[in-house]
């Protein structure tokens, strides 16, 4: 009688036990909201909540460095002292290089920290291999519009005109911490800091151990390993034509150690006299991006080249972007254009799904 | 002696019970899931279990700068009606009702989030990318 009563306690025990184990291996979902980089940012993971105090500390540190707003930041010191030098001749002569190969642009240097510097790098990178494209000098541009602090309004010709000539970040450079840039540029890194962000904290959160998890930095998304059940992420791609309804897709990315983000003339754009004006500038123009395409989503391990890539591969349009994606390496894309129709790059055959057609763009023509 | 071991063990059983009941509730809570989650800049200030919702009801969240969003909550959804904001982003967000999207108001730093459900919802996804969110 006793023995069986000291049984069955014993096969209770024996099946909580195995219960508290089940449990135990499993990692506990963590999410955390911050509003940093005048966004809002959703980082998710399946692991430690401690995890995500480093990353909210890093995106700190970041945004303090790579703010355009921010007069303490590592942006606004170039652009102080570029604004400095570009009005005030003495500062130039003392200061300025000329550049190498004696081009007619002078450059002045500023030191700046190792992260802006590695930011600038790739923007710089980006720009040039892009043929200016994607051009981080834009700001002066961008804001005529209206598009810092919602002051929307279409400027003239002539006022155009006079800011596009600051515009161009060819022949810039980086060296170890030193950046170069031309008298009078205003930089804005804001097209690439989230990409850049995004892919700092992939790292630190993989050397915190995390092995699935999500980070979403307003609007553009970075995949951590798999879904804690092992199988890829299913990451949605939103529907510019119905861009105010949260379950109208473009299609399905399924994606693992992955980042994609999408521009789109949709995501910000304000209206006067019965036309769009939309956030996306065309740096050989001036004006909002006219290239047919609504919205363009890149795929790559390299979040700070998707942040880049999908805003230079909108200006270009459908037919130059599928060139640009032959010639590189590294990325696939998704274009959706103004009548609706969707192409997708021959590498994400296997992981697009859509309930649309598309057509898929060959590498071979 | 006997006696002790019998109490003990009893008390034991009752303690084990308890735990694999309560792991139970708490297992349940966490499956089904359709629990709305405010926050306003950063902090939670309501959870709400949208599957118990009789009457639809609204309330106001106001931040520390004075600036308020009306949350309205019905059986199975919830949305932001009414909102201090210039750009009226949360409203234009609608009702939500799963867990693939918040809705964000960045000027009031006010979140309304869903807890995802372990459920397979078929095409339903995990995040989305190129959400406008101003």
């Amino acid at each position: 009688m006793k023995i069986k009563f000291l049984k069955s306690a014993a096969a209770v025990l024996a099946l909580f036990l195995v219960g508290c184990s089940y449990n135990f291996s499993q990692n506990e979902r963590n999410d955390r909201l911050i509003y940093a980089m005048d966004t809002v940012m959703r980082i998710t993971v399946y692991g430690e909540d401690s995890a995500l105090d480093g990353a909210e500390a890093e995106i700190e540190r970041l945004d303090a460095l790579l703010g355009f707003d921010d007069a303490t930041s590592d942006i606004s010191k170039i652009n102080s002292e570029s604004s400095y030098a570009s009005n005030n001749s003495a500062y130039a002569e003392n200061n300025v290089l000329s550049a190498p190969g004696g081009s007619q642009n002078d450059k002045i240097l500023v030191e700046v920290s190792s992260d802006t510097a590695e930011l600038l790098k790739k923007a710089f990178e980006i720009s040039a291999s892009t043929g200016g494209a994607f051009d981080p000098c834009i700001a002066p541009v961008v804001e005529l519009w209206g598009f810092y602090g919602q002051k929307y309004r279409v400027p003239s010709q002539d006022e155009i005109d006079a800011e596009l000539k600051r515009v161009s970040a060819s022949g810039y450079s980086v060296d170890g911490n030193a950046v170069a840039v031309n008298a009078g540029t205003r930089l804005d890194v804001g097209g690439i800091a989230k990409g850049y962000t995004a892919s700092k904290l992939y790292d630190l959160l993989k050397a915190d151990g995390i092995e699935s998890g999500t980070i979403y930095l307003g609007g553009s998304v970075t995949v951590i390993g798999t879904k804690p059940d092992g199988s890829p992420w299913n990451v949605g791609v939103q529907a510019p034509d119905d861009p105010n309804n949260p379950n109208a897709y473009v299609g399905y990315i399924s994606a693992t150690d992955t980042s994609i983000v999408t521009s789109g003339s949709y995501q910000r754009y304000f209206t006067e006299n019965g036309v769009n004006y939309h956030h996306i500038i065309d740096p050989k123009t001036g004006y909002p991006a006219d290239s047919g395409l609504v919205s363009v989503t890149i795929v790559s391990d390299d979040a700070t080249l998707c942040d880049g890539l999908s805003t230079a591969l909108f200006v270009m349009g459908l037919d130059q972007a599928s060139d640009y994606w032959r010639s590189a390496q590294g990325f696939e894309a998704v274009f959706v254009i103004d009548d609706g129709s969707v192409y997708i790059t021959e590498g994400l055959t296997d992981s697009f799904t859509s309930d649309r057609d598309y057509d898929i763009i060959y590498r071979d023509r | 002696m006997r006696n002790n071991i019998k109490w003990i063990i009893t008390f034991a059983a009752v303690i084990l019970i308890c735990a694999a009941v309560w792991a139970g509730i708490f297992n349940y809570g966490s499956g089904g899931d359709t629990t709305a989650v405010i926050t306003s800049e950063g902090k939670i200030v309501e959870e709400i279990d949208l599957n118990g919702v009789g009457e639809p009801y609204e309330f106001t969240v106001e931040n520390s700068a004075g600036g308020t969003n009306v949350v309205r909550v019905e059986n199975g959804r919830i949305a932001v009606v009414e909102a201090s904001c210039p750009d009226k982003v949360c409203i234009e967000s609608g009702f939500i009702e799963n867990g693939s999207l918040p809705i964000v108001c960045l000027p009031n730093k006010l979140s309304v989030t869903i807890s995802r459900t372990d459920k397979d919802d078929g095409e339903q996804p995990d995040i989305i990318v190129g959400r406008a969110l101003k």
